[in-house]
């Protein structure tokens, strides 16, 4: 397309440029820059006007008079970068690593050549252990790791990175002692987090298929980074290439007999993705994921705690041509989906005997963006972002009985055929598609109409208030323990009461967070010093969150809200590359508007009626935070680095709005309520990092880092003085957070990886988690460590890896690898039997843990088939874990309490509603003091043998995998 | 050595492989928890045993009309005698009842034992309406003086029988049997020392009845609702040989004593002052156990297994706006020959 005139130049201009804003085509994949100097191999003299270019894309650059060149906007994987000059032989340096927001080094040195040579030379890149232009702790792990390392989700792989606690046990990653919630967690530059509570549990992770890079920022980070703390977990995800490529993957480890190794465990990946036939400018790439297993809990044997996935995502990239004036430098339009189910089963142990009345959870998510990354000349490149994001979580026990009938129709297909369990929920129809066409609020408060007759019992009525009206709730009534002991509480093998629960529901939670959001940025490189940026991020939240309780709660725990928080952020940035000084300096600002209203007095919720329910807007929060980092490279190799910065970040927006349309009348119905808090401020991290990074040779690399952070207001529960007296989130914690981390890395060579590392860190604060207050009973003045405190963590990863040319044929393209791990043991509060404090808080520690898993892979290539077979083994030495322990004692195992046969009464006959059976050993319908004794100690001893207290066991997991 | 390479890391790799499969952690083994097969089984032991339990142990004995075996004017003279502790309220003195039972539900329920037993609660809960054959009643003024009456009167009487009053009947009858496994198929091998019938629920622990006796002319044997590991009682499992039992040498006529208790399962050894009638059903009779105003009455066994039932009724049944609650025991008996 020939453009005749600049009149209708603008037009065109003017057209496109008001489509991309009007319907919001907007993306930016997420991009990094290569430099680099070309020279005569054979002189050393700087080359002029030699062409380097990136392979599969549209980007290059042309060495200026020193040769050197600058090739921004440059998306962040591996890439084959050619250089090519008349008189010279091309040369291709191969896989060359980008990383987002960095600057990869690419040195060219050209031989000269008398005949015209058209295959270039290929040559290998060697990866730059030391990023030059990073001015914090940054870590990168790529796909390849996945291949690699005995991985197999987004989080474990985040788990490895030194700074970096996963906590398994409830899905919380916590980085460098900060709270789990202060993590920033981005899937293409797009925040993908459950804005309630701020977990990463219960929001959409890409496939692991689909991941192409994985950038975790344990330190500070640019000011076009907010909402985080800790740090920042950024996924970049794959887009189709050149060549149609396709990639099937099974793992199981069904094929043990037994169930110490058998974990039903099922994964099956497919990915897919290409030029579109005959227009090689767009792109696709598709990815699935489909995971079953029979138990997801990671504990100390395998539990009845089955755990489904599936998700699909695609994304489908245009370039642009180039023959459009708007275009002459790329513009690439990228349009991706996503959509998720997970869903698994709860396990507690008290629950062992009565799982059914235990909640399961699902997760459905559902994303789609549109990115528009423009190049306008080498020097500006601009990108705008829009989307939609929408994750719904619902918590409640499963209708068992429906599921019995789902057998027809697709779901009734797949559960027939093992392939899905679509779980089904109690009351779940009632509330979603209430036939009384009651909005999802009001039918979750008036949950147990929606009960089928003989799943609970009769029902009472309970009057309260909901937005200031008066609302029914029907609650069944509590049958007190009555004449047959099957019905209540002795259900369980030993007909002991009060240990296990045996009847009743946990409760029925449903949220979503609802994201809208447009963000752009303009980057200008005016020469190869420096980079300023700038850009916006406006995000519109709508955030539900219903819950009630289930059965037999007479004052049920109900939580109700719809809001609709909206953010601003934008910043301006400068990152300045003097080759022997580094520079990354700027500012963010932030707002938030809460869209809420806050009770002016809340201390007198017993007051009259004009006082109590008093509410007043909240004030809009404006925030500035300056961002300063430093990196001085002394040599290409070794640089030290600082850097400094003010980080903001909000409390998950379940401290503001939790309780929020509670009237105070409500609220003096529960006095253990939190209340939220809509008027609270932003969390505040001030960070200094200072590190040192060496490499040491070709193949060795080591970094040192200390870091101090001091974090005020973050939010924490206190009671208010009202009668009667309640709890709210406030500003009002502290921690202070120091530590040390080494790493130490040895690049393949010799057939041999390994990476070594050390965390030591001290996190001490007045409260581990916002509800540590309410869970304690009382504020800590003094700081003590924090329960995710771990003070010494190392790891040491060693892999072997063996070419398709290497001596001994069957280690051929085999790759094994070790992953060990050790964890010092966090704290805990030590107790006495009855749980009376008896040492300060945290002040015991646990036993610390060591693992090793390994992957061990062989690849064998049939033409342009690549296949490979994989054995997964985790925790190879069967190690014990423990991952709780008793306070009482510090052991996992022992409770501590001890008994005598004469605390028991006895003297219970057949009939009697203590009578069980089970407690008579010798069947004569009479129990004594010793069958009482006996039975108690065998249900005790069964209670508090909690497997959960402990970390998994030895696992195999054998896999194959095909490709084209 | 290189000949032996291969073999040398082969096994290795098995040595490897060897040491790592069949060294998972296995969870606790569950307990044994009845298949569907299992509870079939049992239930067809049970339905047998329910036709047995109704032919041998007379339970059907509910659902006959008895009339009661007792005298007229004894009747009179201890119902207005009873009557002035309570001449307040209006009652009736019931002459003849009959239970009209029109519906029986089971509602047997299984609970499994970890050591492979299962006890089994035999529930049958049955509906219907209770006749009773009353005294009519006349309310006087108080202090009404009538000619020739040598007793006073003070604000009611009765005229004989002229009433016939209809009340609502529900009750349940529980009976408890103990089944094992071990012997590789299901058996019953215990049931408890007799069924309870309580009137209008199971819930309905009021009236109580704690003890009884059987006596011979030589021997007293005391039966206990609750027994303790020595006594013979109610609430007991008793393998199906030891239930009560007593050779014809011994006695073919026993003397039954009760000793009614106000109770709740906690608190059962106070006197009732509140237990209005005790009928004593037997082959087919319902006697009033307080005529000649005792709780004791002689019957005649025969060999073979018999049964007792005991009924109790409290005062306030015979209020004339009240239900009917009763509490009953259906006592196996066996005379050995």
């Amino acid at each position: 397309m020939k453009i005749k005139d600049k009149k209708s130049n603008k037009k065109y201009l003017l057209v496109v440029y008001s489509l991309l804003f009007v319907i919001c085509l907007l993306y930016a994949g997420e991009t990094g820059r290569i430099v680099g100097r070309v020279t005569d191999a054979q002189t050393g003299e700087a080359l002029a006007g030699v062409n380097v270019i990136v392979e599969g894309t549209e980007l290059g650059a042309a060495t200026d008079a020193d040769g050197r060149y600058l090739i921004t906007n440059v998306p962040a994987r591996r890439h084959n970068v050619t250089a090519s000059y008349i008189g010279y032989e091309p040369v291709t340096v191969k896989d060359v690593l980008v990383i987002i927001d960095q600057t990869t080094t690419v040195d060219f040195k050209l031989k000269p050549t008398v005949i015209a040579i058209e295959k270039p030379v290929i040559v290998q890149a060697e990866r730059e252990m030391v990023i030059r232009t990073a001015v914090a702790t940054t870590r990168t792990a790529s796909a390849e790791e996945f291949n690699r390392l005995p991985v197999n989700a987004l989080t474990q792989l985040v788990g490895l990175q030194a700074g970096v606690r996963q906590d398994e046990t409830r899905g919380w990653t916590h980085i460098r002692g900060g709270r789990y919630d202060d993590v920033s967690y981005l899937i293409d530059g797009v925040a993908a987090r459950d804005a309630i509570y701020g977990v990463l549990w219960s929001s959409p992770k890409p496939t692991t298929e689909a991941i192409q890079e994985v950038i975790v920022i344990t330190g500070s980070f640019d000011p076009e980074y907010g909402e985080a703390m800790s740090g920042i977990v950024q996924a970049v995800t794959k887009e189709g290439g050149t060549k149609t490529s396709t990639k099937v993957k099974y793992t199981t480890d069904e094929m043990f007999p037994n169930d110490d190794l058998n974990f039903g465990y099922n994964q099956v990946q497919w990915t897919l993705g290409g030029p579109i036939p005959m227009y090689n400018r767009m792109r696709y790439f598709i990815s699935t994921q489909y995971l079953k297993t029979d138990d997801a809990r990671d504990a100390q044997y395998k539990l009845p705690a089955p755990r489904g996935e599936y998700a699909a995502e695609g994304k489908l990239t245009y370039n642009l041509p180039k023959s459009l004036p708007l275009t002459r430098e790329g513009l690439k339009l990228t349009i991706d989906g996503h959509h998720s189910v997970y869903q698994w089963q709860a396990y507690s142990h008290a629950w062992k005997y009565w799982q059914k009345g235990l909640h399961a959870n699902r997760v459905r998510s559902y994303k789609a963006n549109l990115h528009l990354n423009h190049m306008v000349s080498p020097k500006v490149v601009w990108t705008m972002k829009t989307g939609a994001f929408n994750t719904a979580l619902l918590r409640a026990p499963r209708d068992f009985e429906l599921e019995a009938e789902d057998t027809k129709g697709f779901w009734g297909t797949l559960r027939k055929l093992g392939i899905w369990d679509r779980y089904l929920f109690l009351g779940e129809d009632w509330v979603f598609k209430n036939p009384r066409g009651l909005s999802v609020k009001e039918a979750l408060l008036n949950l147990y109409q929606g009960y089928k007759p003989g799943t609970m019992r009769d029902t009472v009525k309970y009057q309260t208030k909901v937005n200031g009206r008066d609302t029914t709730l029907y609650i069944a009534g509590y049958k007190p323990l009555g004449y047959y002991a099957e019905d209540y509480m002795m259900n369980n093998p030993y007909g002991v009461y009060g240990l296990f629960v045996s009847e009743g529901y946990s409760y029925f939670h449903y949220r979503t967070t609802q994201t809208k959001y447009i963000k752009g940025d303009v980057s200008y490189t005016p020469n190869k010093t420096h980079e300023f940026k700038t850009g916006f991020d406006l995000t519109q939240y709508r955030l539900q969150e219903y819950t009630n309780s289930m059965p037999y709660d007479p004052n049920p725990f109900w939580e109700s809200y719809d809001a609709k928080p909206l953010t601003f952020a934008t910043y301006i940035q400068d990152r300045a590359d003097f080759e022997d000084l580094v520079i990354r300096g700027g500012v963010r600002f932030d707002y938030l508007d809460t869209k809420a209203k806050h009770r002016v007095f809340p201390e007198s919720i017993g007051g009259s009626d004009r006082i109590r329910d008093s509410m007043i807007p909240v004030k809009k929060k404006l925030r500035l935070s300056p961002r300063l980092g430093i990196s001085y490279p002394i040599t290409e190799r070794i640089k030290f680095r600082f850097s400094y910065g003010h980080f903001f970040k909000n409390p998950t927006f379940g401290d503001l709005y939790s309780s929020s349309e509670f009237t105070a009348l409500d609220i003096t119905r529960r006095p253990n309520l939190i209340a939220g808090n809509t008027d609270l401020s932003a969390e505040k991290t001030i960070a200094y990092e200072m590190g040192f990074d060496a490499q040491l040779s070709d193949i060795f690399a080591l970094d040192l880092t200390t870091f101090y952070k001091d974090v005020f207001d973050l939010s924490g529960t206190r009671q208010v003085q009202a009668i009667p007296s309640y709890r709210m989130y406030y500003n009002v914690e502290y921690a202070r957070i120091m530590g040390a981390e080494a790493t130490f890395t040895k690049q393949l060579s010799n057939y041999w990886r390994a990476s070594a590392s050390y965390t030591y860190q001290i996190a001490k604060g007045t409260a581990s988690t916002a509800t540590a207050e309410y869970s304690r009973g009382y504020a800590v003045q003094i700081d003590y460590p924090l329960d995710h405190d771990m003070t010494h963590s190392a790891s040491l990863d060693f892999s072997l890896n063996f070419p398709s040319d290497f001596v001994f044929i069957p280690l051929r393209d085999f790759e094994g690898s070790i992953l060990s791990r050790y964890n010092s043991g966090l704290p805990y509060t030590p107790t006495d039997i009855r749980g009376t404090q008896t040492g300060d808080e945290n002040s015991a520690r646990m036993p610390g843990s060591f693992v090793i898993d390994s992957r061990l892979n062989k690849s064998i290539r049939f033409g342009n088939l690549n296949m490979s077979v994989f054995c997964d083994i985790y925790n190879l030495l069967n190690a014990e874990i423990v991952q709780q322990v008793f306070t009482a004692t510090g052991s996992p195992s022992d409770r501590g309490r001890r008994f005598s046969v004469g605390e028991f009464s006895y003297g219970w006959r057949v009939g009697d509603p203590y009578y069980h059976p089970a407690r008579d050993f010798n069947h004569d319908g009479y129990l004594t003091q010793y069958e009482m004794y006996k039975s108690y100690l065998d249900a005790y001893n069964d209670r508090y043998s909690i497997p959960t207290y402990y970390g998994p066991p030895r696992k195999i997991r054998f896999g194959i995998s095909l490709g084209i | 050595m290189i000949k032996y390479k291969n073999h040398i890391v082969l096994f290795i790799v098995l040595c490897v492989g060897l040491f790592i499969i069949g060294c998972g952690r296995m969870p606790p083994e569950p307990y044994w928890n009845w298949t569907k097969e299992d509870s079939t089984e049992i239930q067809k032991l049970v339905n047998v045993w329910r036709d047995t339990f109704k032919t041998t142990f007379e339970d059907t004995v509910i659902n006959v009309s008895y009339y009661l075996e007792s005298d007229r004017d004894t009747l009179r003279k201890i119902m207005r005698r009873d009557l002035r502790s309570f001449w307040m309220i209006p009652h009736y003195w019931p002459r003849a009842f009959r239970h009209y039972v029109s519906d029986y539900q089971m509602a047997d329920s299984f609970i499994a034992v970890k050591d492979t037993t299962v006890m089994v609660r035999l529930m049958e809960k049955m509906v219907g309406k209770i006749v009773i054959y009353t005294d009519s009643f006349t309310q006087y003024l108080r202090d009404t003086n009538i000619a020739n009456n040598i007793y006073p009167v003070y604000a009611s009487t009765f005229t004989y029988g002229e009433s016939i009053v209809e009340n609502e009947f529900k009750a349940t009858s529980v009976r408890y049997l103990h089944f094992d496994k071990k012997s590789g198929n299901w058996q019953l091998k215990k049931i408890t020392g007799g069924a309870r019938i309580f009137s209008p629920s199971e819930q309905d622990y009021e009236p109580y009845l704690g003890l009884c006796t059987l006596r011979t002319v030589t021997k007293s044997y005391p039966i206990f609702l609750r027994p303790d590991t020595l006594k013979y009682g109610i609430q007991r499992f008793y393998e199906l040989d030891s239930i009560m039992n007593f050779p014809i040498s011994d006695s073919n006529s026993f003397t039954v004593r009760l000793f009614p208790y106000e109770a709740t399962v906690t608190n059962y050894l106070g006197y009732s002052p509140r237990i209005g009638l005790i009928f004593l059903h037997h082959k087919g009779k319902r006697y009033d156990m307080r005529i000649p105003y005792a709780t004791q009455l002689s019957l005649p066994f025969n060999t073979g297994w018999n049964s007792v039932i005991i009924e109790i009724v409290p005062w306030e049944r015979l209020f004339t706006r009240s239900g009917y609650n009763s509490f009953m025991w259906s006592l196996p008996i066996k005379i050995k020959p």
